[in-house]
């Protein structure tokens, strides 16, 4: 019994430890504001769905209805907006990385230099920047 | 045994430090690594708590006598079954089956969540595995089931190999005591699972409301694993300890019921952070309470804290507890005004007739009930430490504040629905509300004119007629457009109603439920007993009832010895029951029984008791209960169990396109 | 509706139903209190003790208990301090009151000015287990 136990611990304890030994050193990248944005969509979607309910049920005068509709669709139609913005700046991060991954261009020899274009406003920037000066975009770490 | 079983603890503890410090590290360097080794960790922790378990619930069944929990617990002549559930009879083994609950809710979130919320669950396994190391501390230093059994010996503790143990307390040996623990740990412990998240979004500053819809069944589930427990704690003490009623406000029942409240509110309160994003404070506190009473609750039922407040402090459960709420108190304080930017409304309340004012004001009445319970239950302490003596209040003091409060929610319960978001137009309240209104009024008349003068219970049934009536007219009004349009008989059109709108038409079941029980509630406004004195072949009246006494006797078997009463129950000239109340005495732990015997109908419950017996020992003597209603409490808690599980279930989703006369834009999907 | 109008509706609202509840705690309160004591702080109490409802906590003296029919007395000890107690509540006696039992008891009522204590309600729990029975008290209880 003591043997078995013995073996049984120490082979969970590798089991659980051995993961920090994996030289993934992967470190997670954090996408925030999509996830804010999707939240904000679903509740706009679920408030339309309420209200065309309580109007089913007679509960709204059309008048009412409509006003509300309108508010609501019109708030709907920014928020998809952002996100499809949102959705084309993490595209043109990609095929920074993808350009990058290509090696060193004739551009490389003075791109230590070279200031930075800001992906979304597309204001001139000094090389170490970390933010843009004029938007106040992050600079991707690529 | 014993000796593995002790060694498991000591591994265990380590093990839980390891794992809760990996996962604040993965929290806070997001590496995978880190993150990985977490849920090994969690699923390493579940498996040797569930090998402590399996070690406990040997040593009882072999009946190894020279550990002190199996002695304590259990002895040769108790059934196999009983020598299992004992496991949570006494102090040890059931905080080692919480946390053994505990580490199996952990396991089964980080599994359900292998592959998605990478960023919150690091904090969450931090959160549920932090508390973990709490229990499993208690588990090994304080409370530790592995202890041998010693006994002072000549001024020596000595072990002692004992031959039989003190047997297990008659008391529990009744199916509802069997499965009231489990459930109510359930529910108990189902509160850390959306605290957890909450407390990781407060890390992660991932306030908006993906972390409440992560965790809505979880909560579900805690809050009717919860209900339950309370419902069937309220049936075990009316049948099983014959005093007649179910519910005395007793520290260790309010224990079950303060975390139950909050609860309740934040279930309700989440919607409006879903559908307008208010409220956020209001839901962060309530999760954290609910979760802080539940661990409360706990103790107050293991430690008897409040009905001794010495033995509170000697057994050394006490400061412990205490030190972890204080330290679970400051760091939700801190961490919500920390992210108390993130944390305000995005919208405003626009006028009090509004859906979201009525769930502000239902979260108020529950908080204020909620203090009420627990000023009420800890004032003792609180008195003693203010004027130096002890004062008590009883049932008529909670009464007094609860009944008001719980008609107040009662009659929200009713209006909350039908009001609209941002504000409700007097035309939508007079069409709403009207017929309902006046219909409820002539059965308040009615009912006056009937004899009943009460005023709690005038009230009360004239609001649950209200309720009841608004809660069928949405169901019938729903289901007649809908069979309009679909083309379906109104029977078939508010099933599919139902099944289709899960969250809306389970909780309207969950509140008929609530009315019903409310109803039953109500009922002992009316209770009325008697004491009869009755021999052998006498017989007696009493609330039309005529009471036949065929044998007064004894009974002896291995286990204990009966006196009991057999009687005929008549009604109108028909026998309608034979009841046997009785008193037994077990011989193994010398502990005598009342053995109730009830008459139940869906009128009234008839109650008896055998309270003595007269000197020449000819006559029996019986308290007689007559309380209306009962049977409604227990219906309407099936009712509720129905409601919750429709709740669970996911929306039922037609294969099929959708009838042109809905409106659907194609592109829009919902989000369950 | 202005601002500041609808701010003081609420607060007044909230308020309204904070009051409500707090009157209701004070009236509830002089309703139904009792000071909690044990044998010897209740003779400590001096001419207080027969002013106010309380409740006492003692050990049943063995072989004090006296049954007549639907009367009881009996003794409890704390400390080396008795108080007789005469029961005249209506609910059946706890299973654990007889004389062959070891019981902690508490007894709520009030002392009459003869010392003897008159209890409407008992509360015993049988002092042979070890720790602190699961189910609490058995109660007689109104």
């Amino acid at each position: 019994m003591t043997t078995f136990a013995i073996i049984f611990g120490f082979g969970l304890i590798a089991w659980v430890i051995s993961p920090l030994f994996k030289k993934s050193g992967q470190v997670f990248e954090v996408h925030s504001q999509a996830a804010d944005l999707e939240d904000m969509k679903s509740r706009v979607y679920h408030n339309i769905k309420d209200l065309e309910f309580d109007y089913a049920l007679g509960r709204l005068s059309e008048q009412d209805f409509q006003t509300i509709r309108i508010a609501f669709t019109q708030e709907a139609t920014q928020v998809v907006a952002r996100l499809e913005q949102l959705q084309k700046h993490d595209l043109d991060a990609l095929i920074a990385q993808d350009l990058k991954k290509m090696g060193d261009g004739p551009a490389a020899a003075v791109a230590a230099g070279a200031p930075k274009f800001c992906m979304d406003c597309g204001h001139k920037n000094p090389a170490k920047a970390k933010f843009c000066s004029a938007c106040g975009e992050k600079f991707e770490e690529i | 045994m014993s000796e593995f079983g002790h060694i498991l603890l000591t591994f265990l503890f380590p093990l839980t430090l390891f794992t809760a410090v990996t996962a604040f590290l993965a929290g806070r360097n997001h590496r995978e690594s880190m993150y990985q080794a977490a849920r090994n960790g969690t699923y390493a922790i579940w498996i040797v708590t569930t090998l402590a378990i399996l070690a406990l619930e040997a040593l009882m069944l072999q009946g190894d006598f020279s550990n002190a929990f199996v002695y304590g617990n259990t002895n040769r002549a108790l059934p196999g079954f009983y020598k299992i559930v004992a496991l949570w009879a006494g102090h040890d083994g059931s905080l080692l089956f919480w946390t053994w609950i505990i580490t199996s809710f952990s396991a089964l979130v980080v599994y359900q969540n292998r592959n998605k919320n990478r960023e919150l669950m690091p904090y969450v396994i931090l959160t549920m595995i932090g508390t973990t190391v709490f229990f499993t501390a208690l588990n090994l230093f304080i409370a530790n089931p592995f202890d041998t059994w010693m006994q002072n010996i000549n001024g020596v503790m000595t072990p002692v190999a004992a031959a039989d143990g003190r047997g297990l307390n008659p008391l529990l040996q009744h199916p509802a005591m069997i499965i009231h623990p489990p459930i109510l740990y359930i529910g108990y412990v189902g509160t850390v699972v959306p605290f957890a998240f909450a407390i990781a979004a407060l890390l992660t500053g991932r306030l908006g409301s993906s972390w409440i819809k992560i965790t809505r069944r979880w909560a579900l589930v805690s809050w009717g694993f919860l209900s339950v427990g309370i419902l069937l704690g309220g049936k075990w003490a009316y049948v099983e300890l014959g005093w007649g009623g179910y519910w005395a406000w007793d520290p260790v029942e309010n224990a079950s019921l303060l975390p139950w409240l909050t609860s309740t509110a934040y279930v309700h309160s989440v919607m409006i952070q879903e559908r307008k994003g208010m409220l956020k404070v209001w839901n962060m506190s309530l999760v954290i309470g609910t979760y802080l009473l539940a661990i409360f609750g706990t103790f107050l039922t293991r430690s008897g804290i409040v009905s001794s407040v010495h033995a509170f402090a000697e057994s050394g459960i006490g400061p412990a507890f205490a030190a972890f709420i204080v330290f679970a108190i400051i760091t939700s304080i801190g961490l919500i005004f920390w992210r108390r930017k993130e944390l305000s409304s995005e919208e405003h309340f626009e006028s009090l007739v509004s859906r979201e004012s009525g769930f502000m004001f239902n979260n108020l009445l529950f908080v204020l009930a909620t203090i009420a319970v627990l000023w009420g239950t800890l004032f003792p302490v609180i008195s003693e430490a203010f004027t130096g003596e002890q004062i008590t209040v009883g049932p008529p003091w909670f009464n007094t504040i609860m009944i008001p409060i719980g008609l107040a929610l009662l009659l929200l319960t009713g209006v909350g629905p039908l009001l609209a978001w941002r504000r409700t137009s007097i035309e939508s309240l007079r069409k709403s509300f009207g017929y309902p209104f006046i219909a409820s009024v002539v059965v308040l008349l009615g009912m006056f004119f009937f004899g009943i003068r009460d005023g709690w219970a005038l009230g009360s049934f004239t609001i649950s007629f209200f309720v009841l009536w608004i809660i069928v007219a949405e169901f019938l009004q729903g289901a007649r457009i809908r069979s309009k349009n679909a083309q379906e008989n109104i029977l078939t059109a508010m099933a599919m109603l139902t099944m289709k709108n899960t969250r809306r038409y389970g909780g309207y079941i969950i509140h008929i439920a609530v009315v019903v029980i409310f109803m039953g509630f109500t009922g002992a406004a009316f209770n009325t007993e008697t004491r009869q004195e009755v021999a052998t072949g006498g017989s007696f009246n009493f609330a039309g009832y005529t009471f036949m006494c065929i044998e007064k006797g004894h009974s002896t078997n291995d286990n204990f010895r009966t006196d009991f009463v057999d009687l005929q129950l008549f009604k109108d000239g028909r026998k309608v029951d034979d009841l046997r109340p009785a008193k037994r005495m077990y011989f193994a732990s010398k502990q005598p029984t009342t053995e109730v015997a009830i008459y139940s109908t869906l009128r009234e419950d008839i109650y008896v008791v055998t309270v003595g017996e007269s000197e020449d020992g000819k006559m029996a003597i019986l308290q007689i209960y007559r309380n209306p209603l009962v049977m409604w409490v227990w219906l309407g808690s099936l009712i509720l169990i129905v409601g919750t599980i429709l709740v669970l279930i996911p929306n039922y989703r037609e294969k099929k396109r959708k009838p042109a006369a809905q409106q659907t834009h194609a592109r829009h999907e919902v989000h369950a | 509706m202005s601002g500041k109008n609808k701010k003081i509706k609420f607060i007044v609202g909230i308020g309204i139903i904070i009051t409500a509840v707090v009157a209701l705690a004070l009236s509830g309160f002089k309703k139904d209190y009792a000071y909690f004591k044990t044998v010897t702080e209740v003779y400590t109490m001096g001419s207080r003790a027969y002013d106010h409802p309380l409740k006492v906590k003692g050990d049943l003296v063995k072989g004090t208990v006296v049954k007549k029919g639907s009367e009881l007395n009996f003794q409890i000890i704390e400390s080396g301090q008795t108080m007789d107690v005469h029961y005249i509540g209506t609910d059946p006696i706890p299973d654990t009151f007889n004389n062959d039992m070891e019981a902690e008891v508490v007894v709520s009522g009030r002392l009459a000015a003869d010392n003897v204590f008159k209890a409407e309600r008992i509360q015993a729990k049988c002092a042979s287990k070890y720790e602190a029975d699961y189910s609490g008290n058995t109660q007689a209880s109104l």
